[in-house]
């Protein structure tokens, strides 16, 4: 009998648009709830139905996940059918009733939101005033409460520079930190997106600080979108190889309409098909799905990525930072490895 | 001369040390370090060691091991495409 071919171990369910935060950067345009977003039934049907793909981990996510009345429903199924939990969170609606929930779930990470190193930037990215303080007296609730917390960070030309500060900042008040790249999809603009040496920097900036703290300290990550095959930097992701975008292939986007993505970066011109009209297992299962990770083709691979010795492994990099920035969704152009060819940087 | 300056060189590089800590930094690197206050002890600090190399090398073929034992098609990435949390830094991610 043949194995399945595919497991998606991690899956990231934006339980709702809704959000009280107006971010520049946010990709989903998040604000409002989506016009016809999963009911408490079909949400519950949908936690048997990962389980039955063989899910191990829930990334809840929004809009502000915690918004949805039902969200503790929810993430009580998921945890009684074994799964485990993270939420993605900008911290606002967070109090300590929903950190005792927290604990009682027996949460794998609680991973907050922190843009800036001071009120100007941070609320101003976010649209709220005042939320940068909120932000820090969380994170600081949740450290306390011994609760996983990381700290998530997107960066783009509007905060790039405040890194350092944001490190110190967050020293002792998280277990985790995790940078990541602001792409041009949803509200934010092209031209806000850090150029290729700023980029470079932030390689550097992340490979020279995990060095320097352990991870009892401060275990800080790029997210998977940072990084592939540098000559010179040191690993800047969880992960210790690169070997493409996994969407669709152990990873999985859901949309609190239903629609199924493989990843919930990806624009809307990725769906494969959506729960209300198909179960989730043919949608995974279907041979013609996700095929632009499934079934990459050299020939797919463009510009720098075409003539590249990693090319047949790396399949070009991240789909959603490619897509965005360059139309095609394999020539990531945020590659460490072709910026040392093209800046020549050297030892 | 050479051959002594490169024997240290190598002697370094296998302590783990920097490939190339005496040597003058790249002045690009340099430039890209310092637009986020890198000094030249933090860029050192950034730049892969044959130590580090190896670490990797060899988690990366355990890990691809694992995974195809435990799920065909999963190579080395799947298992820590897990999330966000400070569990997903497992023993080996100190040896790269």
């Amino acid at each position: 009998m043949l194995r399945k071919k595919y497991i998606p171990h991690s899956v990231a369910w934006e339980l709702t648009l809704a959000c009280n935060m107006n971010c520049t950067h946010c990709g989903s345009s998040a604000g409002a709830t989506r016009p016809n977003e999963l009911t408490t039934k079909e949400a519950l049907d949908l936690c048997d139905q990962l389980h039955d793909l063989k899910v191990k981990n829930v990334n809840l996510t929004g809009g502000e996940p915690i918004l949805r009345k039902d969200w503790i429903q929810i993430a009580t199924k998921i945890r009684s059918l074994g799964m485990n939990i993270s939420i993605l969170s900008n911290g606002l609606a967070i109090d300590e009733t929903r950190v005792a929930l927290f604990k009682k779930l027996h949460i794998y990470a609680v991973a907050i939101s922190l843009d800036g190193a001071t009120p100007e930037t941070h609320d101003g990215i976010r649209g709220v005033k005042g939320s940068f303080k909120k932000c820090l007296e969380t994170l600081e609730l949740l450290y306390k409460n011994d609760l996983p917390v990381t700290v998530i960070t997107t960066v783009h030309k509007g905060n790039f520079e405040e890194l350092p500060k944001i490190k110190d900042l967050i020293l002792h008040k998280t277990r985790a930190w995790q940078i990541q790249i602001a792409v041009p999809i949803g509200r934010f603009p092209k031209e806000m997106m850090v150029s290729e040496k700023d980029f470079y920097a932030l390689a550097l900036f992340i490979a020279s600080t995990r060095k320097q703290y352990s991870p009892k300290k401060l275990a800080i990550m790029g997210a998977h979108s940072i990084g592939y095959h540098s000559q010179i930097i040191r690993n800047t992701s969880v992960s210790p190889v690169w070997k493409g975008c996994q969407a669709g292939i152990t990873v999985l986007g859901i949309q609190s309409d239903g629609s199924v993505k493989g990843c919930l970066s990806l624009p809307d011109t990725f769906i494969e098909g959506n729960i209300r009209t198909k179960k989730l297992s043919e949608i995974w299962n279907d041979p013609t799905s996700f095929s632009y990770s499934r079934h990459p083709c050299s020939s797919d691979l463009k510009n720098h990525c075409a003539r590249c010795k990693y090319g047949n492994t790396c399949h070009g990099g991240c789909t959603t930072v490619s897509s965005s920035s360059t139309g095609s969704p394999h020539t990531d152009p945020y590659c460490l490895y072709s910026i040392e060819k093209r800046l020549g940087i050297t030892r | 001369m050479y051959t002594c300056n490169m024997l240290t060189y190598n002697i370094h590089t296998l302590r783990g040390g920097t490939m190339d800590t005496r040597r003058k930094m790249n002045p690009m690197l340099h430039e890209l370090g310092h637009t986020l206050g890198l000094n030249d002890t933090d860029i050192t600090r950034a730049k892969q060691t044959t130590k580090s190399m190896l670490g990797m090398a060899i988690i990366s073929a355990v890990v691809i091991l694992i995974g195809r034992i435990v799920s065909s098609q999963l190579d080395a990435t799947g298992l820590y495409y897990v999330g966000v949390s400070i569990r997903d830094f497992g023993f080996f991610s100190r040896f790269f």
